[in-house]
């Protein structure tokens, strides 16, 4: 069949998908579904259901804009469990720059990107031992890590690919609509404009099942695609390619060099999570990382004659951590201190940087939060067993649960 | 720049066209070539502008040579001519190779500093050593230094081919008419350019997400799964048709929005019946280059059966090493070399039937295993190592074990005290968990039916004569209608949208 030849065709066909492109970058670059184009600090994001998703993208530039003396850094665990209305905060410009399973070579580099912007006063680094699983996937949770993105002090121009991605896309123009008709977009995480989340709204999350419940599942996630991820099917904190020590290093360099406050906390999941970690033949690994920390600390402490950083151990076993779980299908019990195994909520966020500042203000174990060092590091690997062990005898049920999370 | 991102797209291509037009519109044709020679070396020179002056030299040695074997017909003049150019390519390309080959074979440990690869160093040398091979031989003219550059530097075939040959090329540069024909030449230009970016940036660089996992994983010395394999393979395959073939599109595209036609470069490869066939429908302008500069020169089918074949042979292995200084390009070639001999001994036992002749009921194994062979190669291709070729052909021919469903291990299990049959295991068919298996094939199956039944750009752009070739005319037919103006458009649209992407996350908890 013919049609009609059109005089203007090659002109139409180079007029009309630039014409559509224009429209979409201006809808996009007005509606701005990554909040990279504004800030508001006090803002909660809960008609922007890509932006958690997104949260890479979207905090790096939050930090360009809102430039922050003190950022905190870390994995999922910094973003739900530390609370940024905590009186620790008070009088500082705080940004929560942690993203889910980041690993230690991000963490430097977004160490460095804040710092670009503005010389930081100080950091508070949650550690994860996930973090160093240089095997890790780094798809899923993981994926949107852009290392160009990210300033450090001998580059800090301007990564053009994110303002193409996120004006003239086909992802930018989905997240659009998805803002400007939220009833269709699925139940979303809502972040708020200091890069954290609200207990409440993580706490109605869990629901389906309850916090049993909702910790098997993560539990085997966090078996399946981080510690023991496939393909390789092993814990390392090294490769030919990477070494997620050295990353700690030069983090710990970077801090004690320019003399940044730094307070490193390894967070207090439940002991729950640690046995899984056993269960899954990760405990020499586990100890061996404590120990290379504490090594490395030491060692940038002597380079620069200056105290060791402090690094903070939430993980020994007493009232909090080994609060008791409900039942299985019991989803009317709420726990005072964990989402589920894996994540401490904020209100135990609250104990910990209470803690660590030394403010106090109701009885805590003595052991939520000791100092780990060369003198306390047998000790404390003591002590942990121990309460491994007695976790063992006392819940013999969890223990068919965690074996179910591992491989076969 | 490639073709396929912004700056090329939205600010080289239209001020370059703008340029060119405004120029050659106000009758200065040759200031016209002139911007075009300019904007193809900045063209060049925006990857990395330490090597234009590589170029530029490159050019103005081999100019000044084909002047000297032009007039004085002196055939050392051309030695020195091949022999710099391949002493160019050879440095640029393959001393890293042949250093470690010698530490290999030594046992030394020589190291050569990081030698960055030019772009587009094997198409532009190769250009020219067929330029002063032609000039000896009287095959090709003497030239104006504007029309060579243009020759050698024009930015569509620059990078990526196709390996053009001068007496082709060298005319269409000397045509005044060019706006005889603006509106159809940017009408089928356009176009196919589309075309080419559409295979390139939607259907390649989507199937690519099942492959690269796979020899990633094979290159970490894990073994995969019979069907993790065939998929990773089968979507190279696939990746690489569309990736290579949509870039030749566009080059063809773009050419001919300035007026000029390139030669063809891939005739749908994979409808071939036989790997003679796939060879002449797949990178045509390389074949067409070692068979009239490397296979005739070495004798060519003149020499009785068994030259035929040790050139055959010779001809492949270096054009494997053409494509990479790596001993899996070396083994790739040989395979490919290897199928050829087969092949002509097949064709000799079996007489010449030509393909119409013959039955379905041959035809359809015949396309099948030509696939199949073609396929199996490409992993070597591929493959970072010798090593993760291996594995993954292990893996493939299930030397590694055939995985099944649990319920059908324990009936299939007496099968496995045979010793000719591979091992059925049970269960973790899919176990490195390298992609999203209902999607791996719903794109696999979908690029193959493109690939195997859909009429190439060529045959459906045949009317308007997209390439110098003369191609069989698809059914479908573009016309510069509105038809085809929203179909493109749409496509367009589309395609720039994907052109870039943020990576999004979904986190199972929280």
């Amino acid at each position: 069949m013919n049609y009609r030849t059109l005089k203007n065709y090659p002109l139409l066909l180079a007029l009309v998908p630039v014409l559509a492109l224009v429209c979409v970058a201006l809808l996009n670059y007005f509606v701005d579904p990554y909040r990279i184009f504004s800030s508001d600090k006090s803002a909660l994001y809960s008609d922007y259901p890509a932006l958690h998703p997104n949260l890479r993208l979207h905090k790096a530039y939050q930090v360009n804009y809102q430039k922050p003396d003190t950022i905190i850094l870390g994995t999922s665990k910094a973003i739900q469990g530390v609370p940024l209305d905590h009186s620790y905060f008070n009088e500082k410009s705080v940004y929560n720059l942690a993203a889910p399973l980041a690993s230690m070579r991000e963490i430097h580099h977004l160490l460095l990107h804040a710092q670009s912007n503005k010389p930081l006063k100080e950091v508070i680094f949650v550690i994860d031992f996930l973090s160093f699983n240089v095997l890790a996937r780094t798809d899923g949770p993981a994926a949107g890590f852009v290392e160009g993105r990210l300033k450090n002090p001998n580059d800090t121009s301007v990564y053009w690919p994110d303002y193409l991605a996120a004006t003239i896309s086909a992802d930018a123009l989905k997240a659009s609509v998805s803002v400007l008709r939220p009833a269709d977009s699925p139940s979303h995480r809502v972040l708020n404009g200091q890069g954290g989340r609200a207990d409440d709204e993580i706490a109605s999350r869990l629901s389906d099942g309850g916090h049993r419940s909702n910790s098997q599942k993560i539990e085997a996630f966090f078996v399946d695609s981080v510690l023991l991820a496939a393909p390789y099917r092993r814990y390392a904190t090294s490769s030919k390619q990477d070494d997620s020590l050295v990353w700690f290093e030069r983090f710990v360099d970077e801090a004690q060099r320019l003399g940044m406050k730094t307070t490193l906390i390894i967070g207090p999941s439940h002991t729950r999570y640690w046995e899984l970690l056993n269960q899954g033949g990760l405990w020499q690994q586990f100890e061996q990382w404590k120990s290379a920390m504490v090594s490395i600390n030491d060692k940038i402490a002597k380079k620069y004659y200056k105290p060791e950083l402090p690094l903070w151990d939430f993980t020994l076993p007493n009232a909090i951590t080994n609060e008791v779980f409900p039942a299985a299908g019991d989803s009317d019990t709420k726990m005072q201190y964990y989402y589920e195994a894996v994540h401490f909520n904020q209100y135990t966020g609250a104990l910990m940087l209470d803690r660590i500042s030394d403010q106090v203000k109701e009885p805590l174990p003595e052991n939520f939060g000791v100092i780990l060092n060369n003198d306390s590091l047998s000790r404390i690997h003591a002590e942990l067993r121990d309460g491994l062990q007695h976790y063992r005898e006392q819940h013999p049920d969890s223990l068919d649960e965690l074996q179910q999370a591992l491989p076969e | 720049m490639l073709f396929n991102s912004h700056s090329f797209i939205f600010l080289f291509l239209p001020l370059t066209l703008l340029s060119f037009y405004a120029l050659a519109s106000r009758g200065t044709f040759r200031h016209a070539l002139f911007a075009l020679v300019f904007a193809s070396l900045f063209f060049y020179a925006w990857w990395n502008p330490i090597y234009l002056p590589l170029l530029l030299a490159s050019i103005a040695v081999n100019y000044v040579l084909a002047i000297g074997i032009h007039r004085y017909r002196s055939k050392s003049l051309l030695v020195v001519g091949v022999v710099l150019n391949l002493a160019l390519i050879g440095y640029f390309k393959y001393a890293g190779f042949f250093v470690e080959g010698i530490n290999d074979l030594t046992g030394t440990s020589h190291t050569l500093h990081n030698i960055i690869l030019p772009l587009g160093i094997s198409f532009f040398t190769f250009q020219q050593i067929t330029f002063l091979v032609d000039t000896w031989t009287g095959n090709a003219k003497r030239y104006s230094l504007l029309d060579y550059c243009q020759f050698v530097t024009f930015f569509p075939q620059l990078i990526a081919g196709p390996i053009v040959h001068h007496h082709e090329m060298m005319p269409q540069f000397q045509q005044t008419t060019i706006l005889d024909n603006v509106r159809e030449n940017l009408s089928v230009g356009l176009s196919i350019f589309i075309i080419g970016l559409f295979k390139k940036v939607v259907l390649a660089d989507s199937v690519a997400v099942f492959a690269t996992p796979v020899f990633d994983t094979a290159q970490a010395d894990l073994t995969l799964t019979i069907y993790e394999a065939w998929i990773g393979s089968l979507a190279y395959t696939l990746q690489l048709y569309f990736d290579f073939s949509g870039y030749s599109d566009m080059a063809i595209g773009l050419a001919r929005m300035f007026g000029i036609r390139l030669p063809l470069n891939f005739n749908s490869p994979y409808k071939a019946s036989s790997i003679i066939d796939f060879w002449r429908r797949w990178h045509m302008t390389l074949s067409r280059f070692l068979r009239d500069y490397l296979y005739i020169p070495l004798g060519g089918s003149r020499h009785g059966s068994f030259r035929r074949s040790l050139n055959v042979f010779l001809t492949m292995l270096l054009g494997g090493l053409w494509h990479g200084a790596g001993w899996t390009f070396v083994i790739w070639g040989a395979l490919h070399g290897f199928y050829l001999l087969i092949n002509h001994l097949w064709r000799q036992w079996r007489g010449h039937t030509s393909n119409a002749k013959a039955h379905w009921a041959w035809m359809v194994p015949a396309h099948v295993l030509t696939l199949l062979a073609v396929v199996f190669a490409w992993v070597v291709f591929r493959a970072e190592s010798w090593d993760a070729a291996l594995s993954l052909w292990q893996s493939m021919l299930g030397f590694n074990g055939i995985a099944v469903p649990s319920s059908i291990a324990a009936v299939l299990q007496p099968l496995n005290a045979l010793p000719v049959i591979p091992e059925f295991t049970s269960g973790g068919l899919f176990r490195n968990q390298l992609f999203e298996l209902k999607d791996a094939i719903l794109w696999i199956t979908g690029l193959i039916a493109i690939a195997l039944f859909l009429p190439n750009t060529q045959q459906i752009m045949h009317n308007f004569k997209p390439v110098l070739e003369d191609l069989k005319p698809s059914s479908v037919q573009w016309q510069p209608n509105w038809i085809w103006l929203c179909v493109l458009s749409v496509t367009a649209i589309y395609t720039l949208l994907q052109l870039t992407g943020v990576s999004e996350f979904l986190y199972f908890q929280f």
